[in-house]
């Protein structure tokens, strides 16, 4: 079973007085009836169908250079569309924003070093960080995306990227977003980490510049919920007659049949006499058959009787008299 | 996917199976049974063999016929 969560936006509680005051419930009911004839509109809560998402971060992707970003210490450059940093000195980029008191907000960009070196982010309010300090885990040459919620301590005016390292490791920066949470979501419905990195992921490079339909949830959620019924009406293979050859006929009251379940496992049920020793019963199609030799055992009329299932699909008659009404149920993986 | 039976042109049994080349002919029809070499006539299954090898009924051994009896005699037992 998929495991769905649905975000809700809840609604404020509005309750209209529009009728006399109605009786009140027995105490140790499952609540007060409440006043009759009121309009109560809470406990609604509505399904967001549509996310319009937007990046706070302006040039997040350095596509316009240095384009509203702001090198404080003058020793970072856009290289082929990314912010690099080549130097030991520690460094300080910002960018201008409006950061809300309490709010979480989503923070991703990718990352890479050419040797070991840090970086932190941080929310700040002039020269007052108003977040914790973020640290970065910097993949050596590969471009890695780190993500992580930061909520504000305080009221903010803009993005804080810091080398915090004295080596002199080449550290380059892409794709920044910046998503404020509270406001998208509404206060302690805000998505998990890992949640936005999934709804993120839809996007190239988990990136988006301005303003994005970040997901319709219905359409999610009807395609999950068709995932599960496909899963949950999923009928098993019907059982297969082969033909016999040979000889061999089906005993009375019995019929020779088999068929391969979902997870690849074939069933068979053999009851045959009256073939030729030693001679192929019937062949399995192709799909249906073991990838080695096997080696079944059976009852012939009380006495042990043997198959042998070849991987060419074959199931040959092996020991047993073939007067003798030959039992087989087995099952073998096609794997 | 549905299994066929796979003939010949001439109608002989070749295979089930669930695709055929097109020099073979795929047939939605009742399995066959007790046939050495099963031939569809056009409406149903009948012995294409041109030599059926004399069947040879191989009787139980005397240890099959023992072994038979002990267990008769077992399931007896357990019955009771």
């Amino acid at each position: 079973m998929h495991k769905v969560t649905v975000i809700t936006k809840k609604t404020e509680v509005i309750t209209l007085k529009t009728g006399p005051r109605g009786p009140q419930g027995i105490k140790g009911d499952k609540g007060d009836k409440g006043d009759q004839g009121d309009v109560n509109l809470t406990q609604l809560n509505t399904k967001v169908d549509k996310l319009f998402a937007t990046n706070l971060i302006t040039n997040g992707d350095f596509s316009n250079g240095t384009t509203g970003w702001v090198d404080i210490s003058n020793t970072v450059s856009v290289i082929d569309g990314r912010l690099v940093i080549n130097t030991s000195a520690g460094i300080a980029v910002q960018q201008m924003l409006n950061i809300i008191n309490a709010n979480k907000y989503y923070t991703a960009f990718k990352v890479k070093s050419d040797g070991i070196a840090s970086v932190v982010i941080s929310f700040r309010n002039g020269v007052t960080n108003v977040s914790p300090l973020i640290p970065t885990n910097i993949a050596l040459n590969n471009f890695q995306i780190q993500s992580q919620i930061i909520t504000a301590t305080n009221v903010g005016d803009r993005l804080n990227i810091a080398r915090n390292s004295t080596t002199s490791n080449i550290v380059e920066l892409d794709d920044f977003i910046i998503i404020n949470l509270t406001s998208l979501f509404g206060a302690g419905n805000e998505p998990t980490k890992e949640q936005m990195d999934y709804l993120l992921s839809v996007y190239p490079n988990s990136w988006f510049n301005g303003t994005q339909e970040l997901i319709n949830y219905k359409q999610l959620l009807d395609y999950v919920i068709d995932l599960d019924n496909a899963k949950a009406n999923k009928t098993q293979e019907a059982w297969i007659t082969p033909t016999l050859l040979n000889g061999w006929v089906n005993n009375a009251g019995n019929t020779s049949r088999y068929k391969k379940d979902a997870m690849g496992v074939v069933w068979v049920e053999l009851f045959v006499n009256a073939g030729t020793t030693s001679s192929v019963i019937f062949q399995l199609p192709v799909g249906y058959r073991p990838t080695q030799s096997l080696f079944i055992t059976g009852n012939a009329s009380g006495a042990t009787a043997q198959i042998i299932l070849a991987p060419g699909g074959n199931i040959n008659h092996s020991a047993g008299a073939n007067t003798s009404l030959h039992r087989y149920v087995f099952s073998f993986r096609t794997d | 996917m549905k299994l066929y039976r796979i003939t010949n042109q001439e109608g002989l049994f070749l295979r089930d199976d669930f695709t055929w080349e097109e020099h073979e002919i795929g047939l939605d029809v009742v399995p066959a049974q007790g046939l050495y070499q099963p031939k569809w006539n056009g409406t149903e299954w009948v012995e294409g063999a041109t030599e059926i090898p004399k069947q040879q009924p191989s009787e139980p051994s005397i240890e099959e016929r023992l072994q038979a009896l002990e267990q008769l005699e077992l399931e007896r037992m357990l019955e009771l």
